[in-house]
């Protein structure tokens, strides 16, 4: 992570939106893998991606900690999320359409995995999206979250501990139904 | 090694994050603690798992439809601008850029240099615009008449239609006459841009002074247009034709621009160009947008002399006059000459010295170090807390660097191409990061600091870069950090807005005007607080721009300026865009 995303928001307010596209990069996967642990499906999580995308560069402006533009971004992204399930609540209502599946993240083969990422306590996800979707080393991630690298390992270590977990209770849950 | 340990060190230890030290430690006890090791190799599974699932979301074209739609968006929010705001499309182009808007009253050559940009990258004949470009360039003076052939009510030119174009090489001026009356008189000075605009519905004339932050021969402000402009052809791709016929009864070179750019906006010129010298003789425009046209000619002559004045250019002499000057008072430059004459004497080679006490934001040593060759930085600067050294002695700085022990510190070595970062944890421990290009800016000595007991670092190679000395200090920013509201003045009033961004110490107000260098006067400003900081934008392709302000609040103390009671406060409508007017209404009004 050479360039800083600060850099980048300056380049975007300065007239260059082109420059956003490598904010889009270095984020879209932890966007989209946040986005899928709330939406549980993969078209609207793309979906809810883009214009969570297109609303921080619309609202970049009014970003005041600029070192904190990824903890802000899911800020973002959550309210979209929320707007989305809403208007899906409402659809429905109208719809009157009563057999609601369980949404399930599709984002990828592994949903066991997306499943307890998913449960896991918003600064935790935050820590594995970070190291494992967005693709940061640890000391990426303590920098890109402003805490000492010692504390993201033992976040780490515990969201390690709560995954295990939750594949452990989701593969009992299995074998009882099966 | 106890279980318990081994435990607790494992996520460590799979992330490869342990000494080696403990890293043995912990390897040696799983290989003799079967339990251990199955959940070793649990976590290692799980890791893998995570890896493996984090780089399976197929990369979706998100990022080009999340462009299209900002694009979009933006368009559209320009139209609607444009609708209020009728301005010339092509005139909006050359605003867009803040050089190019610099020189705004070159704004004459558009059809030219258009088609010459235009025509670089499409053909390539014996005979271009370049030609036409550099024929203009010898001449004293250009001197362009327009006449509207047909102007549709509601469209962009309807508003303010422009009778006359003057352009001359020596001295470099540049005169604009609108058919009300109103000009705009630009004079190119060694030091400073004279702008002066009547404003024929106002009767007033206002005479505003910018200090030149760089020399304007007469091909830069020519050029100047082009940075707008290339963009225009880069993403519309004009058709351009050339051609040879008579006119007049001579042979001439005709060239022949077609355009329709995303909005809409169709432009066709055709510009005529002597056989012999390839000056213009004259060029038809067609402009068209949202089923408004105007088509316009020009003919272009080339005088010996042209107006002296904005009287001889037709202003009223008996008009009220008002001077705005933004050059930097006698005052503020006498406050200066210190730390303009110890840059001088600074060593010539390493660039910025940086240590901040990244805990608390009062105690920041900024020292900025000139290049020989790359001057970057207007003066020095250095911001101290109590226990900082009163000096801009490198080692007395490191030293002092060195003797503060608890807390973490970040020193970056800045040599304008590369950021060499270097921190010292809450531990102690010195690690090191290239932050590359980004926003500082060239060069790197680092030699020196090594020599002088610093940790070695690794360093890695420093990136090249284009940047010139020609690219000068574009920007002056002022900012005020409220953190420190509850300190004196003599604590450190401002930073350097990376600084505060990094510190997150709130906001910062920027005045600016990129393409000239404005410079506040302490004695006039309101409130009584500014500081001088200049900044570099040399923002060139791929070439990382140096953002960078240094602050002379030294030299505002030395002035005998101290804080007023409630007076960090930044008045909210100073902020963005409403920061400019707000100063001139302010600043030194004279009649």
């Amino acid at each position: 992570m050479d360039v800083t995303d600060e850099y980048y928001i300056e380049r975007c307010l300065d007239g260059h939106p082109d420059d956003f596209r490598y904010l889009v990069r270095r984020y879209q996967a932890v966007l989209l893998a946040h986005l899928a642990g709330q939406l549980g499906n993969r078209d609207s999580s793309e979906e809810a991606a883009q214009e969570t995308l297109v609303r921080a560069y619309f609202g970049l402006e009014k970003l005041k900690k600029r070192e904190s533009f990824f903890a802000w971004l899911l800020g973002i992204a959550s309210r979209v999320a929320k707007e989305q399930r809403r208007n899906k609540q409402r659809r429905r209502r109208i719809g009157d359409v009563l057999s609601e599946t369980v949404a399930k993240p599709e984002l990828s083969q592994d949903y066991a995995l997306e499943r307890a990422i998913t449960a896991l306590p918003e600064s935790h996800r935050q820590v594995v999206l970070l190291r494992y979707y967005g693709d940061c080393s640890c000391n990426q991630v303590a920098e890109q979250l402003g805490m000492p690298l010692g504390t993201v390992t033992k976040t780490l270590s515990r969201a390690y501990a709560m995954l295990r977990k939750s594949l452990q209770q989701q593969d009992e849950n299995c074998e009882v139904q099966k | 090694m106890n279980c318990e340990k081994c435990k607790e060190l494992l996520v460590a230890y799979v992330e490869n994050l342990l000494p080696e030290s403990q890293k043995q430690a912990v390897e040696s006890h799983l290989n003799t603690c079967p339990p251990c090791r199955a959940d070793a190799d649990v976590v290692i599974g799980l890791r893998d798992r995570l890896a493996a699932n984090g780089k399976a979301p197929a990369r979706s074209d998100l990022e080009n439809k999340v462009l299209n739609r900002i694009l979009q968006e933006q368009s559209s929010k320009l139209r609607e601008v444009s609708k209020s705001n009728k301005q010339i499309q092509l005139w909006r182009i050359i605003m867009k850029s803040r050089i190019t808007k610099f020189a705004a009253a070159a704004v004459i050559i558009i059809g030219i240099i258009l088609s010459m940009t235009l025509l670089n990258k499409t053909v390539a004949p014996a005979f271009g615009m370049n030609d036409v470009l550099a024929a203009i360039a010898q001449a004293e003076w250009m001197h362009i008449t327009w006449d509207y052939a047909k102007v549709d009510a509601g469209s962009d030119l309807a508003e303010r239609e422009i009778n006359e174009r003057w352009i001359s090489v020596n001295p470099k001026r540049s005169i604009t006459i609108y058919k009300d009356g109103s000009i705009n008189f630009m004079d190119y000075l060694n030091d400073a841009v004279k702008a002066q605009e009547y404003d024929a519905e106002t009767k007033m004339l206002t005479v505003r002074y910018r200090p030149a932050s760089r020399d304007y021969p007469y091909a830069t402000i020519v050029d100047m247009c082009l940075g707008g402009l290339s963009e225009l052809e880069e993403k519309e791709g004009a058709k351009v034709e050339y051609a040879e016929g008579v006119y007049g009864g001579n042979s001439v070179k005709i060239i022949n621009v077609d355009n329709t750019d995303d909005s809409g906006v169709h432009l066709q010129l055709s510009i005529i160009a002597d056989d012999q010298t390839y000056l213009p003789i004259c060029m038809t425009s067609l402009h068209e947008e949202s089923g408004k046209s105007t088509t316009a000619n020009a003919i272009f002559d080339y005088p010996e002399i042209g107006p002296t004045d904005i009287y001889q250019a037709g202003a009223p002499p008996d008009v009220e006059v008002r001077v705005i000057d933004y050059r930097p008072s006698c005052k503020f430059l006498e406050a200066i000459k210190p730390y303009r004459a110890a840059r001088a004497s600074l060593p010539k080679q390493l660039i910025v010295v940086e240590v901040a006490n990244q805990n608390d934001n009062r105690s920041v040593v900024s020292v900025i170090y000139t290049s020989g060759i790359k001057e970057r930085f207007e003066q020095l600067k250095y911001v101290r807390d109590d226990t900082a050294p009163d000096t801009n002695d490198f080692e007395t700085i490191l030293n002092w660097a060195n003797s503060v022990k608890s807390d973490e510190l970040a020193i970056q070595l800045n040599d304008g191409t590369t950021v060499y970062c270097v921190n010292r944890d809450y531990a102690g421990r010195w690690t090191s990061k290239q932050e590359s290009t980004s926003r500082y800016g060239v060069g790197l000595v680092v030699a020196g600091l090594i020599h002088r007991g610093w940790p070695k670092i690794d360093l890695g190679k420093p990136v090249e870069n284009n940047h010139t000395i020609e690219n000068g200090l574009l920007c002056i920013e002022t900012m005020r950090e409220p953190s420190f509201a509850d300190t004196k003045l003599a604590k450190p009033a401002g930073q350097c807005r990376a600084q505060s961004a990094r510190l997150g110490a709130s906001y910062s107000v920027s005045l600016r005007c990129r393409g000239a260098g404005h410079f506040l006067a302490p004695s006039d400003f309101p409130r009584r607080l500014c500081q001088e900081t200049w900044e570099n934008d040399v923002r060139k392709e791929n070439t990382v721009a140096y953002t960078r302000a240094v602050s002379g609040f030294g030299a505002l103390r030395q002035m005998g300026y101290t804080r007023r009671q409630g007076s960090h406060q930044i008045p909210p409508s100073w902020r963005q865009g409403k920061a400019f007017s707000t100063l001139e209404e302010n600043f030194r009004v004279r009649r």
